[in-house]
């Protein structure tokens, strides 16, 4: 589960959260959502800030009405379904569910 | 030209050599390039200084460097402020510094940006860059060269450019750049080298990537009129144009739109009453490979998916259709945060009046265009140039 904020008047929806919505509204709800989505893009990341592991992976989930950058669990091709859960500190974890077969 | 405006032109520019220089504070770059726009004319008075640097409190405990400049460049009695852009500071100070005179609120003023980077080593270099990042991007881990590497990465798959498309961005601004004695790195690159490098972030590797870069450029500013009275080349400022894209990169309709890049340099062209077209040659923000083919991009200069034709088919080279970072870019002169923007209507200035030494640009520059951005695209400042003689 994830909490995202979603704006009373336009319906997008915000993570990380806004003061003020794109559409100019600052009426927020917030809710916990499931989030799962496609891996539209990713790398791994050989050369890390101070304090993180490397190799690092990162990737790109578009899981429609939201679009996440998330650090990734496990390597997973573009186009793997991912369920992105929110850890300790709210950083975005995905998690490759099924592997599905790479597209190209 | 926005008609309640004066014209403003660059009278003179100046820029250190980018590279390492040990022993030299950023106050010791930006005088030097100060120092030289401003030796043209010795006497010279001018009405306010704008200094453009990201992170001095951060590579050197120092806060308030813009006041130390004015203190050193013995300039009381004058307008004086510091404009900050993170990557695209330069930028940001040029506009501001063209609204001055514009307006008619000053009628000579300097423009120097800067940044001294190479007392912190690479890991503390990432650290500080990561700033300029959202916290929820921060935490992951992530740097602005991840996300250029999540670009090619999307890029790749969508389009299937040829696999040593990048690798030709990089040989040429390596080309330019070893034409450029004040590029950091004047060394041509093969692509054996170029896939002999190591991998920083998948699929881009280190020739991908601008070095980390200590060094200043400057513009001495004047309403045109009076420009004349100090040269008969004055190159003229025909738009200054800075545009926001989302802050967040997620949130973006696809990796590959800078909508801050494509909307800055549409504006700054109606506002010259330009067209793609007139434009002869580009500096732009080649702080990786990827991102001199997506801004071509986005800037309308190419289709979407084909911009890596520039380099690949000979366009965007020295002596091709639309040379591209004759400079050599960020890529190999160098990206000292500060200077960059400063440091590419540098380059234009030259190129324009013919003084560009051995990359002289082989067909005649009378319209220009440079784009320098804040992090990954979002707050890019688009300037259009026009020779003024």
């Amino acid at each position: 589960m994830v909490r995202v904020q979603v704006c009373r008047r336009c319906g997008r929806i915000n993570l990380p959260f806004k003061y003020r919505c794109k559409c100019g509204s600052r009426e927020f709800d917030y809710i916990e959502m499931n989030i799962e989505g496609t891996l539209v893009a990713t790398t791994k990341i050989f050369i890390t800030p101070k304090g993180y592991p490397s190799p690092l992976l990162v990737g790109l989930v578009d899981a429609g009405n939201l679009k996440l950058l998330v650090r990734l669990e496990e390597e997973a091709p573009v186009g793997n379904v991912i369920e992105v859960v929110q850890a300790d500190g709210g950083v975005l974890v995905g998690r490759p569910k099924k592997l599905v077969t790479d597209g190209s | 030209m926005v008609p309640f405006l004066r014209k403003v032109a660059i009278v003179s520019a100046g820029m250190t050599k980018f590279g390492k220089h040990d022993g030299k504070s950023l106050l010791d770059l930006m005088s030097e390039a100060a120092l030289e726009a401003l030796s043209v004319y010795d006497s010279l008075d001018i009405d306010m200084l704008v200094g453009a640097t990201m992170a001095p409190e951060l590579y050197e405990n120092s806060v308030g460097p813009i006041n130390k400049l004015a203190g050193v460049l013995g300039l009381e009695g004058k307008t004086v402020l510091r404009v900050e852009n993170t990557s695209g500071s330069g930028g940001a100070g040029i506009f501001v510094g063209y609204l001055a005179v514009a307006s008619g609120y000053a009628d000579k003023v300097l423009v120097v940006g800067g940044e001294k980077m190479t007392s912190k080593s690479t890991e503390e270099n990432a650290y500080i860059i990561s700033g300029l990042l959202h916290d929820c991007e921060r935490s992951l881990g992530v740097t602005l060269p991840s996300y250029a590497a999540l670009l090619a990465n999307w890029y790749f798959r969508k389009y299937n450019p040829p696999k040593d498309s990048l690798a030709h961005v990089a040989i040429k601004n390596h080309y330019h750049g070893s034409l450029n004695p004040k590029a950091h790195i004047q060394k041509r690159i093969t692509l054996e080298e170029y896939f002999q490098s190591k991998i920083v972030a998948e699929p881009l590797r280190v020739m991908d990537y601008t070095p980390i870069s200590d060094g200043a450029a400057s513009v001495l500013l004047m309403a045109l009129d009076e420009a004349y009275s100090y040269t008969d080349k004055p190159v003229v400022i025909s738009a200054v144009v800075g545009k926001t894209d989302s802050f967040v990169v997620h949130e973006r309709d696809e990796l590959d739109r800078m909508n801050g890049v494509a909307l800055s340099v549409e504006k700054a062209l109606s506002q010259a009453g330009l067209r793609r077209e007139d434009i002869d040659l580009i500096e732009l923000h080649d702080m990786a490979t990827i991102l001199e083919i997506v801004e071509l991009e986005n800037m309308g200069f190419f289709k979407r998916g084909e911009g890596w034709r520039g380099a690949m088919e000979k366009i965007t080279w020295l002596d091709g259709e639309l040379p591209v970072n004759t400079s050599g870019g960020l890529k190999s002169k160098g990206h000292p945060i500060g200077a960059t923007g400063v440091a590419q209507a540098y380059e234009v200035f030259l190129q324009m009046r013919r003084e560009a030494g051995e990359r002289q640009a082989k067909k005649n520059v009378s319209r220009a265009l440079s784009m320098s951005m804040g992090g990954f695209g979002q707050n890019a400042y688009t300037i259009i140039y026009e020779a003024g003689w």
